[in-house]
């Protein structure tokens, strides 16, 4: 699952070298910034924190997220700021801890002398797997011709083994542009933080 | 090298005004959500023990090679995969759930219930009725005990001491054979 995203990596560090100055430029329109109306994002998902939910601990993965631009101008009129809206899907596998043995029995069967068995138990500390579904608002800075950071504070639907709800969640993060359609790009924030690929389209 | 070139587009106002984006920031805090958290899970190799309170119920986060226990509950349950060790005592009701080559020893307790895979050893004594379904090569012990139900799924072995009523179904249908004093057997002695 992993391999694929290391190579889009790789191939996108490699295509930096030869990007020309004067054919990025090229397609920066509206006061500096890349014009892109979507941008495609595939990266790595680490959970640095324990997630929401039963599960403990950090955890990793792989996701993709997709972004459309909703305005040129953000909230600051002086900045040059833009402003997104963000969804995608992260798949994520907590590792876990252990120390407190209480779980709940989730499922039973019968004894043939009809004693009910417990046949599942939801332990609250157990690894787990995660799906992550987050919506957010992506505020974005274009700081330089190359870089620029963003603040993403929005909702994060997640789905685990018997549990599932939603959480706010807030991310920081930046990208470099390599050329004008492809980015470097990475977030912190809880639950999940992210380094990939973008590509503005 | 070649890289990506897209048709230039001409940028003009902005798609949607900030203000539904602001609109979008204060839904989200509006909606901000509480998250319970715990830790739990046995380890492999490990006694896990679990006991007082109410309910006790034990999973393996290793999947198999779990030593777990529990005792002075109401209700107690431990779920295992292979290679596993359960001890139960003093509760209501104390259930087991395993692979293959497990190790169970349920005594002084109400009712003892299991579900239990190949080569299980199943041990139950001082219990009011022990319940048990055990995989092939199975061995099973109940001592002390009112009613003792074992149901094998393949060749095994009841051992019945002191038990009110000892209930042991083969496979098929067959009977069980007599292998001495208070032993019966599924397949040959």
């Amino acid at each position: 699952m992993l391999r694929p995203l290391a190579w889009l990596l790789t191939a996108a560090v490699l295509a930096a070298p030869g990007v020309a100055h004067a054919q990025y430029r090229a397609h920066a329109f509206y006061r500096g910034q890349p014009g892109y109306t979507f941008e495609l994002e595939p990266h790595l998902v680490a959970g640095l924190a324990n997630p929401p939910g039963p599960g403990v601990n950090q955890g990793g993965g792989a996701g993709l997220r997709g972004s459309f631009v909703v305005s040129r101008d953000g909230f600051i009129p002086s900045a040059n700021d833009s402003l997104a809206i963000g969804f995608g899907i992260d798949a994520l596998h907590y590792r876990g801890t252990y120390g407190d043995y209480f779980g709940t029995c989730v499922s039973r069967a019968p004894a043939p002398g009809g004693t009910l068995v417990c046949t599942e138990v939801d332990s609250p500390g157990g690894p787990r797997n995660y799906i992550f579904v987050p919506l957010v608002l992506q505020w974005n800075f274009w700081l330089t011709e190359r870089w620029s950071a963003f603040v993403e504070p929005g909702l994060d639907l997640y789905f685990t083994a018997h549990h599932g709800g939603v959480v706010p969640s807030l991310g920081i993060g930046g990208r470099f542009q390599l050329n004008n359609v492809v980015s470097l790009i990475f977030r912190l924030g809880w639950p999940t933080a992210t380094v990939g690929v973008s590509f503005l389209l | 090298m070649t890289f990506l070139h897209l048709r230039p587009r001409a940028l003009s106002r902005p798609v949607l005004r900030p203000r539904l984006a602001f609109l979008f920031l204060l839904a989200v805090a509006a909606l901000a959500g509480v998250s319970c958290r715990g830790d739990g899970g046995c380890r492999r190799g490990e006694l896990c023990d679990c006991f007082d309170g109410n309910d006790c119920y034990l999973g393996c986060g290793d999947g198999d090679g779990c030593d777990q226990s529990c005792h002075n509950t109401v209700n107690c349950g431990a779920v295992c995969g292979n290679d596993c060790t359960h001890t139960c005592h003093d509760t209501t009701t104390c259930t087991s759930d395993c692979g293959a080559d497990c190790k169970i020893d349920c005594h002084t307790n109400n009712t003892c219930g299991a579900i239990c895979g190949a080569r299980c050893d199943y041990a139950c004594s001082n219990v009011t009725k022990c319940d048990v379904r055990v995989g092939p090569g199975s061995v099973v012990a109940c001592t002390q005990v009112s009613t003792c139900i074992v149901q094998c799924d393949g060749p095994c072995q009841v051992q019945c001491a002191g038990v009110g009523d000892c209930s042991v179904t083969c496979p098929d249908g067959k009977m069980p054979v007599a292998c001495g004093p208070n032993v019966l057997a599924c397949g040959s002695c």
